[in-house]
Parts: structure tokens; sequence; C-alpha cells
């Protein structure tokens, strides 16, 4: 349903405000002190889902500061904002994360930039700036300049929560070896079971979003997107060409839209066979870790002939794509895909009755369907946990409207489920694939793009392979964006990690966490702090593997001492 | 560092620690890749490990975040002699695409001495391969700088 | 278990079938595929100078100078992020990103590339207009065009408004 006519239907008093940013997005311009009154009215009446919040500093043009609140009302296929004015006197604004627990970081993250400080929230501390960042500083406000390196606070350090009583904390971090990014987790223990974590990230944060509002072109931003992530390059660039079209009215060429769709389908299943072989090697399973990454190899080499690099394919542009797929493209992917699907069904068959495989994933790292919809996670995490929501199918965009696909749920809500999930995703992903082959028509690859106009707000999302990615846009006056928002989909999954891991064996967090497939992961070689005596001990991978299996064992024995 | 010594210490395999300064997760996951069975860089005696107390030389990508420089340099001290240090991807060489802004400090010669760059965005597993291998003296430089001045 | 067993020989038999895949390189070579966008190089017959590269690279590494006559047109390819924007917006095809991946170098400075061409300045007042080989490109397509009045190429924008020859009516008069 078009915005325009959903508007109708809407029952808003007061002083609140509703208007059409483009056909997808309803604008809801709401004063702070109706903020949280019209925010549960959307997630109740409305069923929306919070998606992110984006802040602005509006003070040269408007004389306020602006927070955004975005919500995907994924029934309508619409987006909607919530937007309220801020007094730069008075810079603060009722906190919506009490009732909606997904909203925590988004606020924060809203304070460290902007300086606009929720009010009532249950943990007011720093986010993302790193722990020397002076305060009172705010990257994105307008008078802060992209390039300035402010004094390091020599103060400045991240205080951890308080642990419940009776545990232990697990220090976790920032540098780990396995992979991924630097991120600092501090596990409170019992035993072997986990009580809580508190959780220092955004050690990779790069100051992306100032970089397109201050310095960098539409057209350079979208290289910028492309490297936010080192797996999601085609899904961060096409969601903010797509923001930017959708705030420009810019309309796609048909054959765009499906050359869009393949590059997508085509990261899809590298990435979720990088996960597989991943997930593989964080439960000590290398054998599969390897064989995974070798069927995923030929596909790589098939990405650097269509688009001319392995990973940064560079063919997102406002308008459409920068390069078609070659002639021969079809002769060399049809092969390839029909030996990822034969090999990739192969080893599902060969893992099925695994003991060991079933043993560590089933039953681990249990998400509920009612955490997964109060953190707002999305993706395999979401839909591993029954949640059914697949941005492909609530808020189509490139040729997904025109294309016959499943959305894959599963309701275990564990580890074993999460994997099912991806599994069936690189299926149907290549059948999405074979598809776009078929269906795809000729024309031209991009649109004349003129001017963008100024002051216009676009919102899009792209399902990634780890779930939805949300860029919220502000076109401004100088041929760049005034305001760009990133919001990833790690980003809200990550939040469910408490809740998972709750209850759980330390043995089964780096499964667990890594069957988020973050961009990051948890360690093979932690030091347990004792917090009374101060001892420290240190396991390996193998004691933990060894620990694992005592566990287990002891578990089994004593189901049978009781049954 | 005293080359004579370096060349004897490093005529076998060395063993590798990766760190990730910030990165995007690319070049991580190229290295990742060297491990697998079409480069199968452990061919070489070359191995990933779990701490830089065991390490020869740390494979350092992303451009150094700032929340990340002193974390880096930690490791960089515990790290043992005679040590490597080896930057891949194009943040870790010259500070990448955001080489200017506040949160990072402009790529890894910036914190920590240099031994090897390795540029790309990020740089195929080949070319990682071919980092390290130069690294070790197997195989030439193939990069020069360039100058032209108009007659 | 027996479930169990089957699968371990089913995941042994992925591995056998798959047999040995592990490429030569680098005793062998293993070329990029034929698309690759490697190391950008420039022809530096081509290059004019004009700084389109400069304007669209995201990693802004591409700096121009004007000093002592000439324009340096200088990469610092440490950043690159071989999106191959330079070469997909060179006027004269000058950059091309060629297949080499193999990079890696002890000082970084190895794989940058500084161009210098000739300034041109205005016969009139000294300034700079900008390089003799862009002026060379706007009369060559002021020729191929058919316009014979080249003359005034070697002029700035200000003299030429000072002499009257940019006015509308003189513009209709050249291209009668």
């Amino acid at each position: 349903m078009l915005a325009q006519q959903f508007i109708s239907k809407i029952n808003l008093n007061g002083k609140t405000r509703l208007s059409c940013a483009n056909p997808n997005t309803i604008m809801v311009d709401v004063p702070a002190e109706e903020l949280q009154a019209t925010a549960r009215y959307v997630l109740n009446e409305l069923h929306g889902r919070f998606i992110s919040s984006a802040g602005a500093d509006k003070r040269d043009i408007a004389g306020s500061f602006e927070v955004n609140q975005v919500f995907g009302l994924d029934q309508d296929k619409l987006f909607m904002v919530l937007r309220t004015e801020i007094e730069p006197t008075q810079p603060v604004i009722p906190s919506i994360t009490p009732f909606i627990p997904g909203a925590n970081w988004a606020e924060r993250e809203v304070r460290d930039l902007i300086g606009v400080t929720p009010t009532d929230h249950p943990d007011p501390r720093r986010l993302v700036l790193p722990d020397d960042w002076p305060e009172g500083v705010y990257p994105l406000r307008r008078d802060f300049r992209y390039n300035e390196h402010p004094a390091a606070n020599s103060d400045g350090r991240w205080k951890m929560r308080t642990p419940p009583p009776d545990s232990s904390v697990l220090p976790i971090g920032p540098f780990f070896p396995t992979l991924e990014e630097p991120v600092f987790i501090n596990l409170f223990v019992r035993g072997e079971k986990i009580v809580g974590l508190d959780y220092r990230g955004f050690f990779n944060h790069r100051g992306i979003e100032k970089m397109a509002d201050a310095e960098l072109t539409y057209q350079q931003a979208i290289y910028l997107a492309e490297r936010i992530c080192g797996i999601c390059g085609t899904v961060h660039s096409v969601c903010y060409c797509q923001a930017v079209e959708e705030a420009a009215g810019i309309q796609i060429p048909e054959r765009a839209l499906y050359l869009r769709s393949f590059y997508l389908e085509l990261e899809r299943v590298h990435s979720h066979l990088l996960w597989i072989g991943l997930a593989c090697h964080f439960i000590g399973f290398d054998t599969l870790f390897m064989q995974a990454w070798r069927i995923r190899e030929p596909f790589m080499w098939l990405s650097e002939y269509l688009t001319g690099a392995r990973k940064t394919y560079g063919i997102a542009a406002i308008g459409g794509v920068l390069r078609d797929i070659p002639q021969d493209g079809p002769e060399r992917i049809h092969p390839v895909i029909d030996r990822i699907e034969k090999e990739l069904l192969a080893v599902v068959d060969a893992i099925q009755g695994d003991g060991s495989l079933r043993q560590r994933l089933l039953g681990t790292g249990v998400l509920s369907n009612e955490y997964a919809r109060a953190y707002c996670v999305v993706g395999p995490t979401a839909r591993g946990s029954g949640v059914d929501i697949d941005a492909r199918r609530d808020h189509p965009y490139a040729a997904y409207a025109d294309l016959d696909f499943e959305v894959c749920v599963e309701q275990g809500g564990d580890n074993w489920a999460r994997t099912m999930v991806r599994i069936r995703e690189v299926l149907e992903s290549i059948k999405i694939i074979r598809q776009v082959l078929v269906k795809m028509p000729a024309g031209p690859i991009k649109a004349e793009v003129d001017e963008i106009p100024p002051w216009k707000v676009g919102v899009s999302s792209v399902e990634a392979p780890r779930g939805e990615a949300n860029h919220y846009l502000l076109t401004g006056p100088v041929q760049r964006a005034y305001r760009w928002r990133v919001r990833a989909p790690s980003y809200n999954n990550l939040q469910g990690i408490p809740a998972m891991l709750q209850g759980q064996n330390i043995a089964d967090a780096p499964i667990s966490v890594g069957s988020l497939d973050p961009c990051f992961s948890c360690t093979e070689r932690m030091g347990v702090i004792d917090q009374d005596s101060g001892e420290v001990r240190v396991y390996r991978q193998a004691e933990l593997t060894e620990m694992f299996i005592a566990s287990r064992s002891h578990e089994r024995r004593s189901q049978a001492k009781k049954g | 560092m005293n080359s004579r010594l370096f060349n004897w210490c490093f005529k076998k395999s060395i063993w590798v620690y990766h760190a990730n300064a910030g990165a995007c997760n690319g070049c991580d996951i190229e290295i990742l890749d060297v491990l697998t069975p079409y480069y199968d860089v452990e061919r070489f005696g070359i191995r990933i490990v779990h701490t830089p107390r065991h390490a020869d030389a740390l494979l350092v990508t992303g451009p150094v975040t700032r929340q990340v420089r002193e974390r880096l340099l930690r490791l960089y001290e515990a790290t043992p002699e005679p040590k490597l240090v080896i930057a891949v991807g194009s943040c870790a060489t010259g500070g990448g695409i955001w080489y200017d802004s506040y949160a990072t400090c402009g790529g890894v010669k910036n914190v920590l001495p240099v031994d090897i760059h390795i540029p790309g965005c990020p740089p195929k597993p080949e070319a990682i391969v071919y980092g390290v291998a130069q690294a070790l003296g197997m195989v030439p430089k193939q990069v020069q700088a360039q100058t032209y001045i108009e007659e | 278990m027996f479930k169990h067993t089957i699968s371990e020989l089913k995941e042994a038999l992925v591995c056998l079938q798959a047999g040995q895949v592990t490429l030569a390189y680098p005793l062998q070579p293993h070329p990029a595929e034929e698309n690759f966008r490697g190391k950008p190089v420039v022809d530096f017959e081509r290059c004019i100078g004009c700084g389109a590269c400069a304007k669209v690279c995201p990693p802004r590494l591409i700096q121009l100078t004007d000093a002592d006559g000439y324009r340096e047109v200088s990469y610092t390819l440490g950043r690159c992020t071989y999106c191959g924007s330079c070469r997909d917006v060179c006027p004269a095809q000058a950059v091309q990103m060629s297949p080499l991946f193999e990079t890696a170098t002890p000082q970084i400075e190895d794989i940058n590339i500084s161009i210098r061409l000739k300034l041109l300045t205005c016969r009139e007042c000294g300034e700079t207009i900008a390089t003799q080989r862009m002026a060379k490109r706007v009369e060559n397509a002021l020729h191929e065009a058919g316009y014979s009045h080249t003359e005034n190429v070697n002029l700035c924008l200000s003299c030429k408004r000072k002499l009257g020859l940019n006015s509308p009516a003189w513009i209709q008069e050249v291209t009668r």
C-alpha cells in the first residue's frame, strides 16, 4: 500500500503531523512529549518493528537538533519515521528503550555522536566513541570537522557493569585468535554457566557517517559504503544508492534491478558458505571449515571474472549499476552454481547424522521468539527463532517483487535452527540466480542522474546475509548527504547476545555468538579471573572442547540416573 | 634490526598472529582464505598462532582506529623479538578511504614500524602469499615508484 | 551411533572426492581474471592533467599541484581502493587498471606515481590556465568541429572578457 493511502488509516491525536517523504516512507513529526505514546502506538496498533535511530544537527538550518526513529511496517511494506525536533539548549529526548529493548544502542549512539541524551535510559554509558574521546565533543555536529583529532582524555576508561553476585568475570578480547574484529566481551560466569555479560564493541568506529556528510560526494560515498563490511559490500552500496534514489525520486531501468538482485544473491551464497566454514571452525570441526571454503572458492573466482574484484565488486551506482555482466557470463555462472549446489547438498547430507555436530548445535544458544522480537533482531537470527521477516519480501527492492523465492524460517531458536536457515538460504539463492539469468530483460543499466535535490528523505532496506541492513538518508544542499545513517544487521543482532547466552555453558559461547554471523566472534583462548582470589586460569581450545564433552557426558549420566 | 640474525631466524617457517586493528573484515577473510585448500599456506610451514607470544610476525589489517591503537601497541610489545610487522590491505598500508577521519590513525605505519606492506582492497589471497614470501626473501619486489616529467 | 559412523564416512567421502586442489602458487603463476582491477597504471603520454580522476577518487589519493611551470599529478596508491573510478572518468583513457596484484613492498612509496606536465600561462597576464596538453586537446577538438579560430586558447577567462572575446555577439560571429 502506498504511504499516502496508509496515512488516512492512522489515528494520531495531539500535535503529531503526518506526511509522505516518498511512496514508501511516512514522516511523523512528533513533539518530544508525545514521542513515547506515539512509539507505543506504532509498536502495538500498527505492528511496527523498530529499525534504527538517526540524530541530525540542524541548528544551522532549523535552529534545532533532530532525532528520527525509523520503524518498519512490514505487513504494509512501508517505513515510518518518527521525527522529533530537540531544543539545542536542552538536548534531551524521552527514551523508548524501556519498552523497546532493541533501541538501546541506537539511542546511545545518538547521544555519543550528536549529544542528545535519552532520559531514563537503562544503560547510558558511551557506546561508539573511543574511550579516550573527550566529553562534550560530538563528531556528527556540523561544527566538528571530520578530520579533527581532539586531544585524548587520559581519564577516559570503559566501566564494566557490576557482575551478579558469586560470579567470576571472563574477559574476552579485544584481540582474538580466531579472525574477525576486535571486541571486548566480559562473560559473567558461575562455574561453567554464563549468568550475564557485558560488551564493549565499536573498535572499528571509523567515522563513516561523518565522512559522507562532510567530505565525500554522493558518488564517492558509494565506495565508502562498500567498505563498511568485509562481506556485505554490495549490500551497503546498493542500499545507499537506493536511499538516494528514494529521496530523489530516481527510476531505475529494469535490467539494473535484476542485476542488483543478481549481485546481491551472489554475495549471499559466498557469505553463507563462509559462515558454515567459520561456524565449524569455532566448534573445532576444521574438516568442514576447509571443505566449505573449498566449495566457496570457485565462486570468488567467478565474482572476480564478472565484476573485476573478489569482494569489492564496485558495481553499485546511483541510478542503476555501473557494469553489466560479460556476454559469456551465464556460460561460466551455471556450471559454478550447479557444482556448488551439488557439493553443498552432499555436505548437508553427510552432516545430518553427525552426532557431535548435533550435540554442539542442537539446544545451544537458544534465543526465544519473545526475545527475538523484543531486541528487534533480524535475518537468520530472527528467522531461526520463528520470526518471519525478510526485507526482500517485506520491503521489496531490486527485482525481488518479480522473483519467486521462499523465506526460510525455523522454529528451534537454537544454533542448529540458524544453521539450517542459512543452508536453505544458499539453495534458495541459487534458485534466485537461475531465475534472474532467465528473466533479466535487455536494456540500459543506469538512469541519467541530474543534481540530487536537497532536503529529501530516503529510507531503504536490503536483506544482507546477516539480516536487514537499513539506511536513512537526508539529502543536502551541496551534492552530498546531509545525514546518512547506516544500521547494519549485526547492530541489532548483537544486542540479543545476553538473552542468548544466559544459562549457557562457556564452551557454547563461541558458536552461539558465531551463529549470529556477526562481524566478529569469540575466542578460543580465554583467561578466567577469580574475582575473590585474583587467580587467573587460562583455557585453550582443546581444554574447552574436553570440558564440553565432559559436561555433556555428565549431563547424559545424570539424565540416565533420573530416567 | 641485525640483517643476518633476521635472515637466519626466518630461514624456516614463520608463525603469524593476525590482528584486526579496526578493519572491515575483507582483508581478514582473505587472510583466512590463505589457509584453505586452494592456497594452503601451511605448505610453507606458515601457520596462524593464537597468541602474540608465539608469533614471528604480526599480520595487521585495518587503519588502526583510535580505540584500538593502545591495544595494538600492547600486542606489539607482547610479541618477542625478532618480529615482523606485515600490513595487509589499503587501510593498513595507507589508511584507506578514511585515512584522515577523526576516528583513525591513518594506517599501521603511523603506529608501528612496518616491514612489508601488502596493498589491496582486499588483497587477493595470492597477493598476501606473495607478500609474506617476499618478507622471507623468496620472491622479488615488483613495484617501483614512477616519475615522469614532460619534455 | 551407527548413524554417526555413516555420517563420518560420508564426510570422508566428500573430502576424498574433492581430492587435492591446492594451486602451485607462488611456484607457478596464477594470473588474475580478465576484468580484474589491479594497480592503476598511467600512460604518461596520454595524461593531460585535467584532474577528473582527482575529483572522483574516493580515498582522494590523487593530488594536483601547480608549481614552477609544471602541474604535478601525484597518485598516493597506498590507500587505493581499486574501484576503477579514475579509469572510468579519464577523458584521455590514460588511466588503466592493470592486472598487477603482486604489489607487496617494504616502502609503500614504491607504488606511487608522479606526473609533471607543462602548464600553459595566459599570454596577456601570465595566470595559469591549464596544462599545455589540455589546451592542445581543446584546440584539436575545435579544429575537428570546424572552427578555425583557435588562437585564443592561450588566454585566460578574465583576459578574454577584457578583450570582449566571449561576449554573445562575438560567439555568434565565430560560430556563423
